[in-house]
């Protein structure tokens, strides 16, 4: 765990903490999450799903022992979930016992002790010399009307309680944005950020994830796993294309049986780890799988 | 401190990527320049990052973003070995390299090679388009907004006020507390239903080639009139258009579509594009997505493959419209390989004109809902 302003870091302990906790990244992904710290600019990951984008956060935050405020987009999600609500049933309660004692009740009712934070207003109010990270995750589940209501948050770290006045982050929250690519987002809040696309990683890449990750394993098998992996990945034309999450959750599945090679009956038997649509099952019949496992070797290497 | 001659190259080079359709404004540029401060720009690796992040804002401005900085950036200069200068032909007054408009101009040049070589069937030439009048554009923008509406099965998350509804505590409260904490009612609501997402697919074949500009006013007002729709056009292979033309005037998208869209008048492979479709936008199929298909599916590729891929379209999206501008004349029957493989899939084949009709896709879910289909 790092205990330094994660503003101040080199690229290199920059790579080192997050490698400290876990999460191996390309250089290309350190160098601009360092740029997105030096700048205080949000960082926004697209990419295929189950590649690290919301990994990267936690590792973050893990790394630099920082609190992880996250925020899960969805349609629909409004102020009232991602900002602040009114605690009514505790604001009923203090009018009762205020109508009680003879008193009228005033503006005590509208104070910060009856709001319920929501992740947004937590993370400009946190308080601490530490700023949090703020993961706002599948920002394109929201709906544009709060994409807009983000561009103003952004720009200014700044929450605005009509009844209280405005709250400003002392210290800006460290931001990561995922997205995943099911609407386009628009221009306004893509401008506010630094880009990264998060593709699959390279076969050496994701040998070191799995050593890092599944302890364990043996690492002829870990080589036969990423070969079998990048086959799925590029000669078949599959809807949902195993990504590094699933990776390592077979690796997993295979320690668990004591495999010591990929054999066909037990990559039959596991295969629900790396595929997850009925159509893609299909597509992997016998013979299909077996060439698989071959071309899966050549890949290894 | 960045020396002002990386600077006046970053500058170039940001004038470079905005003349080839990225949106770079100032805030963009400063970027750029302030990363610069941040890594050692001996680190070509270093560098080329530092200028994507902040310049790049989609995945699919990657590869010509990555296309133009080696041009722009590729030569190393010995004598100037901090930045190499793009190539040592001409020179400018100032020396060393090209005035920002040559580099444009070559740089528009380049470009336009990339595209074509990107593209696997263009055309030998550029593709003159025209967008002027848009005499459908309301009508249209209209309709794609009823078949955002089409198929109201999904409650959304949000929530509308009804006396049918369930019992809504936090209205309620929030009611009470208006008067002092009075209970004045129970307050009730019911879920709105949620909007779908369209996926309008318009065929762009040499066989479409009567309704070119009622397809190029669709392909406009589709990509404008929601930003919950994608539109793609498609002949031998598919291409995403709504992000190369969302927010430009009538005639820059016409240009855009015309110089950029060079599958545009070529053959038709339609299980093809769908497979593509599938394989690569396989993120955008979902329960709640609408495909709207524009085609008249005349195809030279094989029915297999043509039925494989709409079944599987079919099994993961709410509803599939196809639009058969051949289906607007009296007497059609659906009877080509293309149409007759796919009617088994569909929720709804009717003529083209119905979407530049006012109320025309109203009449049609009408229709659907008398014969039970939604």
């Amino acid at each position: 765990m790092f205990e330094v302003d994660e503003r101040a870091v080199s690229r290199e302990m920059l790579k080192s903490a997050l490698n400290s906790v876990g999460y191996i990244a390309d250089d290309a992904l350190i160098t601009t999450l360092y740029l997105s710290l030096r700048l205080g600019k949000p960082l926004l990951l697209e990419g295929e799903p189950g590649c690290g984008k919301t990994e990267l956060a936690k590792s973050l935050s893990h790394a630099f022992n920082r609190e992880l405020i996250r925020l899960q987009c969805y349609e629909g999600l409004d102020s009232s979930s991602a900002i602040y609500e009114w605690d009514y049933l505790r604001q009923l309660l203090k009018i009762r016992m205020l109508e009680a004692s003879g008193s009228i009740p005033d503006s005590e009712i509208f104070s910060e002790r009856f709001i319920l934070k929501r992740p947004l207003l937590r993370a400009v109010t946190h308080g601490d010399s530490k700023p949090p990270v703020l993961l706002i995750d599948e920002v394109d589940r929201a709906d544009e009307e709060f994409e807009g209501f983000l561009l103003e948050f952004l720009a200014e770290f700044q929450v605005t309680i009509p009844e209280l006045g405005s709250f400003k982050a002392k210290k800006p929250p460290i931001v990561v944005i995922t997205s995943n690519q099911t609407r386009e987002l628009g221009d306004g809040l893509r401008r506010r950020c630094l880009y990264y696309y998060v593709s699959f990683p390279t076969p050496q890449r994701e040998l070191e994830i799995l050593s890092v990750k599944v302890k364990g394993l043996d690492e002829a098998l870990a080589r036969q796993i990423v070969g079998f992996v990048r086959v799925l990945r590029e000669e078949f034309d599959l809807v949902k294309k195993p990504g590094v999450a699933e990776t390592i959750d077979w690796a997993r599945a295979l320690l668990s049986l004591d495999a010591k090679t990929l054999e066909p009956h037990l990559v039959e038997q596991t295969l629900s780890c790396l595929i997850k649509d009925s159509s893609d099952t299909l597509k992997l019949d016998g013979d299909a799988l077996k060439s698989a496992i071959e071309n899966s070797a050549a890949k290894a290497s | 401190m960045i020396a002002s001659t990386i600077r006046r190259r970053v500058v170039e080079f940001c004038a470079l990527l905005r003349a080839n359709g990225f949106s770079i404004g100032m805030a963009e540029a400063i970027d750029c320049v302030s990363a610069l401060k941040y890594i050692d720009i001996l680190d070509r690796e270093a560098f080329r990052q530092a200028l994507m992040c902040t310049l790049v804002k989609k995945a699919d401005q990657i590869p010509l973003f990555l296309y133009l900085f080696e041009s722009f950036f590729s030569n190393p200069n010995k004598e100037n070995p901090q930045i190499p200068l793009l190539n040592q032909g001409t020179t400018s007054s100032s020396g060393g390299g090209y005035t920002p408009s040559t580099l444009v101009r070559r740089s528009q040049l380049s470009a336009q090679n990339w595209f074509k070589a990107y593209s696997p069937n263009h055309l030998e030439s550029e593709r003159r388009m025209t967008l002027d009048g848009l005499k459908h554009r309301y009508v249209v923008r209209r309709n794609i907004r009823t078949l955002e509406r089409a198929y109201p099965k999904l409650g959304g998350r949000r929530r509308r006020p009804s006396v049918k509804g369930e019992v809504d505590l936090r209205s309620t409260l929030r009611s009470s507390l208006r008067g002092s904490g009075d209970l004045r009612g129970l307050r009730r609501s019911e879920r709105k239903p949620a909007k779908n997402r369209l996926l309008v697919l318009v065929d762009v074949s040499g066989s479409m080639d009567s309704a070119t500009q009622s397809l190029l006013e669709l392909v406009y007002v589709a990509s404008n009139a929601t930003h919950t729709s994608s539109v793609f056009c498609f002949s031998t292979t598919i291409r995403r258009v709504d992000n190369l033309i969302r927010g430009k005037t009538p005639q820059e998208a016409a240009r855009v579509i015309g110089s950029q869209l060079s599958i545009w008048g070529s053959g038709t492979r339609i299980g093809d594009s769908l497979r593509s479709l599938l394989s690569e936008f396989s993120r955008l199929l979902d329960p709640s997505t609408l495909v709207v298909i524009i085609s008249d599916g005349w195809d030279l590729g094989e029915v297999g493959g043509l039925r494989e891929s709409i079944s599987e379209i079919r099994a993961r999206v709410g509803g599939i419209l196809w639009f058969n501008p051949l289906a607007d004349t009296e007497g059609y029957q659906p009877l080509t390989a293309g149409i007759s493989t796919v009617l088994p899939y569909l929720d709804a084949l009717a003529g083209l004109s119905c979407l530049f009709e006012p109320r025309g896709v109203r009449r049609i879910l009408a229709g659907m809902r008398a014969s039970g289909g939604v």
